[in-house]
Formats: C-alpha cells, sequence, structure tokens
C-alpha cells in the first residue's frame, strides 16, 4: 500500500520534474497551536473519555524543487487536562514527498508518527499517510484558502487493541502580504484515529504559521 | 380536347386572315405605287385607295404615310387638287413630322405638302417604349412634334384624368424634348400605376391641332440599400464578477469545510469550537476577497469603446444617409401604350 502510494506521488510529480530546469529553493514554516485532544479507547479511559489540551509549537522545513517537494516536520507541546489531574507531551514528527501536477493541487504521502509521553508509558502512533490538498485562491496571489483531507494507508500503536482507521482533514486562509518575503497562515485540522476494539481519539488544533521562502 | 380544337382553330384563322388583310393592303400600297410610276394615275388612286380603305390594321403608319403621300400626288397629278390637299392634310395629321421625299416626288408636290402642312396645325408626341429611370437623378423623355408653331401644355396625368404634374407649356416651332423626372408634384416618386401623357393646346379651337395623349404604366423598384456595418467587437467596460463571486466561493466553502471537518473526518464526536473560529476567518476573507474582485469600470477600455462606437456610429449615419438617398430616389419603369387623340374636356 505504501509503495502504491510513493509510486503514485512519484508519477504525479514526473511530468513537472521533466520540464523542470529551475534551482530547488528552501522553506521554512514556524507553527504556534492549541491542540485539543480527546481519548475515549478502553485503554486510555477506564472511567470515561480523556479530554486534554495545551499549547504546541512546530515547524517544517520544505526542499522544493519545480512542483516537487520532500520536507520535515516537527511538533511538540504540553498537553493536561482540564484539572490538571492528568498530563502528556505531544511529540508529532513528519516526512513527506509532494507533488504538484496542477497549481491548485497538491498530493503528499509519508511516514506520521504521533507519541503521547508520560513519565510511566509512551503511546506511539505510526501510520503512513496519503494526503491531497486543493486550494483556492480569494485575492489572486495574496489570500489563498485550502483544504486538505489525509487517510492512513497502514497504521500502528503500541496499544493491545491495535489500531484501526485513521484520517483527518485541515482548512485554512493562507495571506502573502505583498512585497514581503514571508506569509502567513490560520489552520484548523482535525485528526481522528480509531483503535480495532472501539473508541478512538480525536485530536484537533488550530494554529497560526510564519512561513518564510517558497512553499 | 374538342373545345380546346375549336379554340385553337379559331384563333388559327382570325390570325391567317389578319396576315392576309396586311398582306393585301401592303400589295395593294406597292401595286398603286407601280400604277404611279407608270402613270396610271386612276389605277394607282383606286388601288391606294383601297389598300388605305382596308382595315386601319392593315398598314403600319410609316405604310400609310407612304400610301397617303403616293395619293395625293396622284390626286395632284390628276387634277384633283382638292382631294390632294384633304390627302396631305390627313397625312399631316397622321405624322406632323413626315415630309415628302424631294427625291421622290416632285416639287409640285412637296411645296403643295408643306403649304398643307403649314396650313394644318397638328401635335404628335413620341415617347420610348420602355424607360427606366431613378427619380430626381434620370429623366424620361418625350419628344413633341408640331407641323407649325402651337402654344401647347405637355401634362402628366392620372388615368382618371387628375393633373399630377405640369411638364411643359409654351411655344413649340418643330419640335420639344420633353423630361420627367419622375416625381409628382409634391416632389414623391410616382406611385405604381397608369398615367396619361397630354399634349394639348393652351387655346383649343375648332380648326386647332387636337390634343394627343400617350397612356404610361409607371411600375416601382425598390433600390439596393447598403447593409449596415457590423458592429465592432468592443472591449469589456467593466471587470467581471465572476472573479468576484469565486472568491466567495472559496472563502465560504473553505470555511464551511473548517466547520464541517469534525463531521465529516472525525464523525462529530464532541469538537471544541476552535473550528468555527477558522471557519469565520476563512468566511472574511471570502467577503474581503468578493469586495476586492467587485466590478469595476475599466477606463481604458471604456475610452477604446467610445471612440469606436463614434468610428461606428459615423459609419452607420453614412449607410443610413445613402440609404435614404437611395430609397428617394425610386426606380421607375415606364412603359408607353400608342399614341392616342386625346378627347376634348368639357371645360
Amino acid at each position: 500500500m505504501k509503495t502504491i502510494g510513493v509510486i503514485g506521488i512519484l508519477a504525479s510529480a514526473l511530468p513537472a520534474v521533466a520540464g523542470a530546469q529551475g534551482r530547488p529553493t528552501l522553506a521554512f514554516r514556524g507553527d504556534a497551536g492549541f491542540v485539543w485532544v480527546r481519548s475515549d479507547t478502553a485503554a486510555a479511559a477506564a472511567g470515561g473519555a480523556v479530554r486534554l489540551r495545551g499549547p504546541v509549537l512546530g515547524g517544517e522545513g520544505r526542499v522544493v524543487f519545480n512542483g516537487f517537494a520532500v520536507g520535515v516536520g516537527l511538533l511538540s507541546g504540553t498537553l493536561q487536562a482540564a484539572d490538571q489531574t492528568v498530563k502528556r507531551d505531544l511529540i508529532e514528527g513528519r516526512l513527506v514527498v509532494a507533488a504538484q501536477p496542477v497549481p491548485w493541487l497538491e498530493m503528499s504521502v509519508g511516514p506520521f508518527v504521533r507519541a503521547y509521553v508520560t513519565d510511566s508509558v509512551t503511546e506511539r502512533w505510526v501510520f503512513w499517510q496519503a494526503r491531497a490538498r486543493v486550494e483556492a485562491p480569494i485575492v489572486t496571489a495574496s489570500l489563498t484558502s485550502y483544504v486538505e483531507l489525509w487517510r492512513a494507508l497502514s497504521s500502528q500503536v503500541n496499544l493491545v487493541a491495535g489500531a484501526g482507521r485513521v484520517q483527518g482533514g485541515e482548512a485554512g486562509v493562507v495571506y502573502r502580504p505583498p512585497q514581503r518575503p514571508f506569509w502567513l497562515r490560520l489552520a484548523y485540522r482535525v485528526d481522528d484515529a480509531a483503535v480495532r476494539v472501539g473508541g478512538s481519539q480525536t485530536l484537533e488544533e488550530i494554529s497560526v504559521s510564519v512561513v518564510v521562502g517558497a512553499r | 380536347m374538342t373545345r380546346a380544337f375549336i379554340v385553337l382553330t379559331m384563333s388559327l384563322l382570325l390570325g391567317g386572315a389578319q396576315v392576309l388583310r396586311a398582306q393585301s393592303a401592303r400589295e395593294l400600297l406597292g401595286q398603286g405605287v407601280r400604277a404611279y410610276q407608270a402613270l396610271e394615275y386612276d389605277a394607282a388612286a383606286a388601288l391606294l385607295e383601297e389598300s388605305l380603305g382596308r382595315d386601319s390594321s392593315g398598314l403600319a403608319d410609316s405604310l400609310r404615310a407612304r400610301a397617303l403621300t403616293y395619293l395625293g400626288a396622284t390626286e395632284l397629278f390628276r387634277g384633283q387638287r382638292d382631294s390632294a390637299v384633304a390627302t396631305f392634310r390627313h397625312l399631316v395629321l397622321l405624322n406632323p413630322r413626315y415630309r415628302p421625299d424631294e427625291l421622290i416626288f416632285p416639287p409640285q408636290v412637296t411645296n403643295l405638302f408643306q403649304e398643307v402642312r403649314r396650313a394644318t396645325r397638328a401635335i404628335a408626341v413620341a415617347v420610348p417604349p420602355v424607360t427606366e429611370l431613378r427619380t430626381r437623378i434620370e429623366r424620361f423623355t418625350a419628344r413633341v412634334l408640331t407641323s407649325s408653331l402651337a402654344d401647347v401644355t405637355v401634362t402628366l396625368a392620372r388615368e382618371d384624368g387628375t393633373l399630377m404634374r405640369q411638364l411643359y407649356s409654351g411655344p413649340v416651332a418643330d419640335s420639344l424634348l420633353v423630361s420627367w423626372d419622375g416625381l409628382t408634384a409634391a416632389g414623391t416618386a410616382a406611385t405604381d400605376g397608369r398615367y396619361l401623357l397630354q399634349v394639348t393646346p393652351r387655346t383649343p379651337t375648332a380648326d386647332g391641332p387636337r390634343a394627343r395623349q400617350v397612356l404610361l404604366e409607371v411600375k416601382q423598384e425598390l433600390p439596393d440599400t447598403l447593409a449596415w456595418p457590423p458592429e465592432p467587437p468592443f472591449l469589456p467596460e467593466r471587470t467581471s464578477s465572476g472573479p468576484a463571486f469565486r472568491s466567495l466561493a472559496a472563502g465560504l466553502v473553505t470555511g464551511a469545510a473548517a466547520v464541517a471537518l469534525p463531521s465529516i473526518m472525525a464523525q462529530g464526536k464532541d469538537a471544541t469550537g476552535a473550528r468555527f473560529a477558522v471557519g469565520a476567518a476563512v468566511g472574511i476573507a471570502g467577503f474581503v476577497g468578493f469586495f476586492a474582485h467587485k466590478p469595476r469600470p475599466l477606463e481604458a477600455n471604456v475610452r477604446k469603446n467610445a471612440s469606436q462606437r463614434d468610428a461606428w456610429m459615423k459609419k452607420l449615419d453614412g449607410v443610413k444617409t445613402e440609404n435614404a438617398t437611395r430609397l428617394r430616389t425610386m426606380r421607375l419603369v415606364v412603359r408607353a401604350g400608342p399614341e392616342t387623340f386625346a378627347e376634348r374636356r368639357s371645360e
């Protein structure tokens, strides 16, 4: 499944790469956000759903080469329950290979790791994502909206219950100030990771980002 | 079948009889001329009178004139001067411009004819059988002929006698060319119909010339007009409203997607209100885009269109003027009937 996804992405990027003569460019994105996690898996919550929230910081670096991009991203933060009885660190990392066959569509694939770390145990999710992102300009070249959906091609979790379907989406708006080397992004995303025996973990994030360089 | 045969046979018989009559009158004329040349004046007179006495359609006007000339000369040489004068008078009335050939007839004949011609006041009018003219620009012409100086009025009247236009009023010494531009007295083109071209003496007298007339059948033909110049391809004078609505749609759809994401991707599990903040922000961005792309005038295009429109309007006005001129100059086809004597009016 992973192989098929990677091949698909590479195939869609081929026309752009074949006609490309430009130099690779770099882009960096810094994110500041707030995350809400709701978990109702049996392992996580014997006495009901666990709700955690907290601020996160993250970033992503990309090498862009004529519609073809490779990126690495990292996000980290500490989440707490409202009554501060439960506390976990959230760490996410991803590697992405992306292609933009047409200006309004980006397709990507890559591994994604999410870990909830406590003093005693680390709950680790690993999955391969296939993502599709559609952009729609609002004000040409300066204000763009986008919607991105993804689904895990394969998923693993170190819980006894085992990983089930994992999917998510993101929607937001990007503002590129004229004559400025950076641009801003406001986004909302939601991930839902189910476990086989029932229950799921839902993560929501609202984030503000600053991007420097090419997308 | 039988009826058709009878009609055909009768037509052939009648037509054949007319041809025979014509040939007979012509033969009689030929025999009369030969008798005149052989100085057999009594025989010549009899033959010529016989040829003239046949049906009036037996001889054409030119042959009738020839027969009358020989008859007049014959009567003169027979010593019947009064008969010769009456014959020549008849000849002058038939054609006021006719002159006996001085190489054929001796001076005593031609002199007598001139004497009679001067004494006989006759009018004739000659018109071409078909005339096509453009009103105002071209003209229909008629030649008025008189045997001696005569004061005449040339008019164009409707078939019922209503005067349409007076073409000439004045003296005619020998002949006069009268023309008509195809218009009525009101200045409009003559409508389809039958008209009478009448030449009448201005002061009718008992011994004066008789009025003559020709029936004219007038038919209007519409002139060709120019096609209007095609409208030039004008540039858009305002920006399209499409981008504005696309921006609004992009903002609203993305905002709605942000709000709906938990329902779609996480089965709507007790999502936070964060999505509304982002959804609202994207929606507002959509409205910003809508107003940023609101249709606005394109001044450069407006100016360019104005000059193009002016040029086109000038061309259009030119074509309209030309067409109006062409429509004013209606094309007329005038077909002339035979010349006849006009009936005297009671007034």
